[in-house]
């Protein structure tokens, strides 16, 4: 219940508001700026001052779905929708396993008392925190020797340092909140421990998946370096393949911006959609305050 | 169907005791509740018997079969939680037929839809079905809670505290409900609760516990006029039975007296009985309990000692009126439509048989010492 | 040592979108010397009085005096009043010492001063051996003390407490209760005690304020509370156990009046003295009252009886509960404790006609207390 604001306080308000509109339009300012490269047209890009007002073309959509781009001069081919495919391919399958491997471990860490508990949490954790290449090259050599260099199945597996510690911690979080009582009552309803576990802590944990698949799905998908030194031609993901536009001989910003806002559209439309999934009503109104 | 028998049960927590050496034999169709301040071991004692904890030593019978080491899912028993621990996503419904529904049973659809609306419309809560526990109220939280456990028909029902979170007005009429409950279902109860009224209103038996170990076990009506030691003495009855150290000295003819510690004036008389219990059981100590209800105020000729009236609180059906004896304050319990003045003396005396004669050294009621 | 009264008092508190009027036209008076106890369900207004009378929300509207000076806009500090809060509100960083004599120290009383006044308060709540303790230290039950000291310390003229005995255990709560009592009848300052609890009101207060829904209902003594409420909602909110309500109707049977039960049709006899005034009022369907204590089990003059048949005996050690269905609908009384029955009896039941509440089942307005106080008007007159 608020009472009514003074004009002292409406002027903090003001001068709040306003700073944080400076603050926000700062941060937002790249996003806009690519996002207008890619309706410009080749020449409006290159002008300056940049124009405020111009056509719109969908130009270098076309020309990066069409696969041959840069114009008339360096003419280039570049297999985007292909690109875009492993993408999603390696992105999906690796939160996918991190999902079946993730939750029954979660579980584990959440629940059960075992020894060194919290020091195995703590190094899956330490994944996350751990330069890419400082391991990148033994992983290199033994991917040689197991022959999944340039594999799907080889990038989801090392993928699985950046979504697995995601995932588990993120949903430990979530499990710690199910009442263990909600678990005992449903055993003594009569259902066995795997039973119960699909039946009272799957539903209620489900925001808690939600959240941490899309972080990690993201996090997949703008990995960069285990990409580039253990993909190949044939899994190359976008990230990989947006490189094709700095070459020697030009800076292709239009189809590079083309390619980006394309590249972040997945990541947009899934966190639009799991947006109520986020939301961790459910579990409130389970047991007394 | 419907026993449950605990032999010497013993269950740690690594070097803390959750209950010690309980042995006990609950009946077919009892209702049997286990009462004791909290840490006591109660909820320790149910979910030993619900399988959701593992004896450390000693033996646990269900109907007859010895029962450590099943699981939860199969052992026929059903249990109400003190959080209730409804499942949120659940409708009220779903709460109910949960038990029902479970794989091992196989009851058909049509069945489950019957027995769920018949306990519904038993419990009042059949307007209440499609909505999900976090728009129920704590009382009507309680009668789903209820309704999941009595749906099927188990041989041991085990509430854990089912009153305590329910306003005072509600916990009288869930009380009323569940005396009448129990008649309608007639199946073994084990009723575990801190709060001694339920357990004089509702027991069959009453089981008092105290850090892990049972204390004493018998009809509600013994526990209340007769417990076992200081401890069910004061835990049990409201206001607290008031408990002193005193002299046992000699009065006129063979008579004994007991001169209350601190309070010179005060000498309470003792019956024959009493009088060889303390001749064969004290030696000239003794703890002496008397009950708020049973100190009457009299007229100044028939006191046994005076007090001036520290405070009068008065209820709906009767008073609580503290005493001051000589710097001692003790209870009394009064009618209610009655008018004291903080200051006023009172001349008071307390019938021999209303006395509680404890073992100074064990706090053990000399009745019961060996 | 001061009277609080309050006339038309309004809060209306304003957030962006709506308006919660959190109490509505107040007038109350709290004489000086009394026990008051503001008494009402979570949301009724009780705390937003408390806090304008002790000067921490602003009145939207009417005046609060506490004794002929006006204080609507006078600062807490300037009120003289004290108040000691649910959660104790100590100042964890400091001594219980400190803390009795913070208020003291903030108006620069003499040192020699203090000392008399800390002695005189240290002896009424017993907390000596606290004194050099810091608040952190201490239980529950000894935090509450110390927070009465402080608040006593200053000698207010209008002492508030807040839900005090609400984070007590039930041995604790007795005996708390009984030194509030105690203090109030050694100190004879103006108390004003806010609860939800009714048997806290009841066994404290001289008298009782009871609110709902912003509103006051009624102010009275306990037995009047009890014995004549003015609507349903007080009848029900106090009393326990809760009174027992049968839904009927008045009708008449060849000129005997009876009520007639909604569900069952069982029929009781019209208290005799209120038989007129019910056909002259027209009042027809109604809600008749009976407290379980009200109710006997042996006949006797001016009683009705009513037919049970025992349903739940309750052995409760002090007294015991007996409930039966009569008329297909439960009915409680609180027996003796000597008194037992046996499940599945017949039992006969005996209510003091002047006993029967009788409340509008349209208004909520108790119908029998209204007749009472116009018979005890007529009488006077």
């Amino acid at each position: 219940m608020a009472e009514v604001r003074t004009p002292r306080e409406r002027i903090t308000d003001y001068i709040l508001n306003g700073i944080l509109i400076v603050i926000f339009t700062g941060f937002l300012f790249p996003v806009l700026w690519v996002f207008s490269l890619a309706f410009k047209t080749r020449s409006d890009i290159l002008t300056w001052p940049p124009p405020l007002l111009f056509t719109p073309t969908l130009e270098n959509f076309t020309s990066l779905l069409g696969g041959l781009v840069g114009g008339t001069v360096g003419r280039a081919t570049v297999d985007f929708i292909g690109n875009f495919a492993n993408s999603l391919i390696i992105s999906s399958g690796a939160v996918l396993v991190s999902i079946l491997v993730g939750v029954p471990a979660t579980y584990a860490i959440a629940r059960f008392k075992f020894k060194g508990k919290e020091d195995l949490a703590f190094t899956i954790l330490s994944f996350r925190f751990a330069p890419e290449l400082m391991v990148i090259i033994p992983i290199y050599v033994f991917f040689q020797e197991l022959r999944l260099l340039d594999t799907y199945i080889g990038l989801i597996w090392v993928y699985q340092l950046i979504t697995l510690p995601m995932i588990i911690w993120i949903l430990r979080g979530y499990i710690e909140d199910v009442s263990r009582e909600l678990e005992e009552a449903c055993r003594i309803d009569g259902y066995g421990q795997v039973r119960t576990f699909m039946r009272v802590v799957l539903p209620l944990i489900r925001p808690g998946i939600a959240a941490s698949s899309l972080l990690a799905f993201i996090y997949a998908w703008n990995n960069f370096v285990f990409a580039v030194l253990l993909g190949g031609s044939r899994t190359a993901p976008v990230t990989v393949g947006a490189m094709q536009f700095i070459s020697a001989d030009a800076l292709r910003f239009g189809d590079m911006a083309a390619a980006i806002v394309l590249a972040a559209l997945p990541a947009l439309l899934l966190a639009i959609y799991s947006q109520k999934h986020l939301i961790r009503g459910l579990s409130l109104g389970a047991v007394k305050e | 169907m419907g026993t449950v028998v605990f032999d010497n049960v013993t269950k740690m927590y690594g070097d803390t005791v959750g209950i010690q050496g309980l042995s006990l034999e609950i009946k077919e169709e009892e209702f049997f509740v286990l009462v004791g301040p909290s840490g006591a071991g109660k909820t320790t004692t149910l979910k030993t018997v619900a399988g959701l904890l593992t004896p450390s030593e000693g033996r646990l019978y269900i109907d007859g079969k010895l029962s450590n080491l099943l699981k939860p899912d199969e052992r026929n028993v059903s249990m109400t939680f003190e959080s209730y621990a409804l499942y949120p996503h659940f409708t009220v419904y779903e709460n109910i037929a949960n038990p029902l529904r479970s794989p091992k049973f196989g009851i058909p659809v049509d069945k489950i839809d019957a027995e769920v609306r018949r306990i519904s419309r038993l419990l009042e809560i059949d307007h209440l079905l499609d909505r999900r526990p976090g728009e129920l109220s704590g009382g009507q939280k309680q009668r789903v809670s209820l309704g999941r456990a009595m749906v099927r028909r188990p041989s041991v029902f085990l509430l854990d505290e089912p009153l305590s979170h329910v306003d005072a007005k509600v916990r009288h009429r869930m009380r009323v409900e569940l005396n009448h409950l129990q008649r309608e279902l007639n199946t073994t109860t084990i009723y575990v609760t801190h709060d001694y009224v339920e357990g004089l209103s509702l027991g069959d038996r009453v089981g008092v516990i105290n850090n892990g170990q049972l204390v004493q076990v018998d009809t509600p009506r013994t526990i209340y006029h007769s417990p076992i030691n200081e401890f069910v003495g004061q835990h049990v009855g409201f206001p607290e039975m008031d408990i002193v150290g005193a002299d046992v000295v000699n009065g006129q003819g063979k008579n004994l007296q007991l001169a209350v510690d601190n309070v010179p004036s005060m000498r309470l008389s003792v019956s024959k009985e009493q009088r060889e219990l303390l001749r064969a059981k004290s030696n000239g100590r003794i703890r002496v309990g008397f009950r708020p209800q049973s100190v009457q105020i009299v007229p100044e000729r028939e006191a046994q000692f005076k007090g001036t009236v520290y405070a009068f609180n008065p209820f709906v059906t009767y008073g609580v009126l503290i005493l001051e004896v000589e710097g001692t304050q003790f209870n009394l319990l009064t009618e209610a439509y009655k008018h004291f003045e903080v200051g006023e003396t009172l001349a008071c005396r307390i019938a021999p048989e209303d006395l509680y004669l404890f073992d100074e050294q064990s706090s053990i009621n000399l009745t019961y010492l060996e | 040592m001061a009277s609080v009264t309050l006339n038309n008092v309004h809060k209306t508190y304003t957030s962006r979108k709506e308006e919660v009027k959190a109490v509505r036209d107040l007038s109350l008076e709290v004489r000086d010397g009394e026990f008051m106890c503001l008494l009402g369900p979570s949301g009724c207004g009780k705390t937003s009085t408390m806090r304008m009378i002790v000067g921490l929300e602003d009145v939207t509207s009417g005046d609060i005096y506490i004794g002929d000076r006006m204080v609507n806009n006078l600062s807490p500090q300037d009120r003289n009043v004290a108040m000691s809060f649910e959660t104790y509100a100590l100042y964890t960083h400091l001594s219980v010492r400190e803390n009795i004599l913070f208020p003291l120290r903030a108006k620069g009383v003499p040192a020699a001063e203090q000392a008399t006044r800390l002695r005189r308060v240290v002896d009424m709540l017993d907390i000596e051996d606290l004194l050099n303790r810091g608040p952190t230290q201490l239980s529950g039950g000894q935090q509450q003390r110390v927070s009465l000291a402080r608040a006593l310390i200053r000698d207010p003229s209008v002492f508030l407490l807040d839900e005090p005995l609400s984070h007590l255990d039930v041995t604790l709560r007795t005996a708390t209760r009984a030194r509030i009592k105690h203090l109030h009848a050694e100190l004879r300052t103006t108390f004003i005690y806010v609860t939800h609890d009714q048997l806290e009101a009841i066994s404290l207060a001289d008298r009782i304020a009871v609110m709902n829904f912003a509103e006051l209902q009624q102010v009275g003594t306990r037995e009047e509370l009890l014995d004549y409420p003015v609507n349903l909602f007080v009848a029900d909110f106090i009393g326990e156990p809760a009174i027992n309500l049968f839904e009927c109707e008045a009708v008449t049977n060849g000129g005997t009046m009876a009520l007639r039960f909604k569900e069952s049709g069982y029929e009781l006899p019209v208290p005799e003295i209120w038989r007129q005034r019910i056909v002259e009022g027209g009042h027809r369907d109604l809600i008749l009252g009976i407290r379980p204590h009200d109710v006997q089990l042996t006949n006797g003059k001016g009683l009705t009886k009513l037919e049970g048949v025992v349903d739940v005996f309750e052995f409760l050690g002090e007294e015991n509960h007996v409930t039966c269905t009569v008329g297909g609908k439960w009915l409680t009384a609180v027996i003796s404790a000597a008194r037992f029955c046996d499940v599945g009896d017949g039992i006969d039941l005996y209510v003091p006609q002047e006993r029967f509440h009788l409340f509008d089942a349209e208004t909520e307005e108790c119908l029998s207390t209204r007749f009472k106080i116009a018979d005890q008007h007529a009488a006077k007159a």
